[in-house]
């Protein structure tokens, strides 16, 4: 009677180790995605405050590329200007983000966009802007 | 009569190795859960300190932007960012002291105490910088993370 009670008690308990394993990896999962979701969060803002740094040096500057280039270090790449920045979100150091311009000029306007991009190419953030150059199309 | 005995007590090792197994793992999931907890409350704190402090001055600075309405200047051993308004009767000091990022408004003529500021947020340090067209801010958490911010004013050109 008590090695047939001892049994059931062990069944019930490896179902109960069994229920806690399932719980437990859900938990560590969430925690997992929080984690990561905070770093997304961090990486998100230093990339805001990366891009508005540089919309502000583009739309106050009469010539945004040269400037941008000057400032950043930045080079032409694909129909715009790159630089490198650190992890920091800082030009120079590390090679961590891509800091990218973009300019379009149209009847005297200047279309700009600013963008910090990660190593790969994916975008963190975008932000645009413009800047009245003067003299018309 | 023995053979009974004998897997009572395997029985009982197999339960206490169980239980012992279910404790392990709880514990090792409320470490790793609150060692999770505290690097996403730290995370928090750092991006919320840096958002606040960067975007606080830079929000100051482009409603101060007028002519002269901006400089900075030692007062007490500390950088402080001047701030006038319009009418040029009170102007409001930003600046580092005591571990947080400050701001205060007094009377032009007003004698400066920094410890009677308020706190906006609590930092390692806050640098301020005057640079080509703007001011440059460095803020640094007591995590360790530092961001900047460049901020132009627009009252005036920008030197190319």
């Amino acid at each position: 009677m008590n090695a047939r009670g001892g049994y059931a008690f062990l069944v019930e308990m490896t179902a109960v180790i069994l229920f806690f394993a399932l719980a437990a990896t859900a938990v560590i999962t969430l925690f997992v995605g929080a984690d990561k979701r905070a770093g997304e969060a961090a990486e998100l803002s230093g990339a805001i405050l990366a891009a508005s740094s540089a919309a502000e040096l583009v739309r106050t500057s009469i010539s945004p590329e040269a400037d941008f280039t000057v400032r950043y270090g930045a080079v032409e790449a694909e129909g715009g200007y790159e630089a490198w920045l650190d992890p920091s979100f800082l030009p120079g150091g590390l090679q961590e983000y891509i800091l990218r311009l973009e300019c379009e000029r149209a009847g005297g306007m200047c279309e700009m966009t600013v963008s910090v991009r990660e190593k790969d190419g994916e975008a963190i953030y975008s932000l645009s802007c413009a800047r009245f150059m003067g003299g018309g199309a | 009569m023995l053979r009974d005995a004998g897997r009572g007590i395997t029985a009982t090792a197999a339960m206490l190795l169980l239980f012992t197994a279910f404790a392990l793992l709880s514990l090792l999931q409320a470490l790793y859960g609150a060692a999770v907890y505290e690097r996403v409350a730290g995370r928090m704190d750092d991006g919320y300190n840096l958002r606040a402090s960067l975007s606080y001055v830079a929000n100051k600075l482009h409603a101060h932007d007028g002519a002269g309405g901006v400089d900075i200047e030692q007062a007490e051993g500390l950088p402080v960012l001047r701030l006038r308004d319009e009418e040029r009767e009170s102007v409001t000091l930003v600046y580092f002291f005591d571990g947080a990022l400050m701001e205060q408004t007094v009377e032009a003529a007003a004698r400066f105490d920094p410890g009677a500021g308020q706190r906006i947020a609590e930092l390692a340090d806050f640098t301020i910088r005057e640079i080509e067209g703007g001011y440059a801010f460095t803020a640094y958490t007591f995590e360790g993370t530092m961001r900047a911010l460049d901020v132009r004013l627009r009252a005036g050109e920008a030197s190319p």
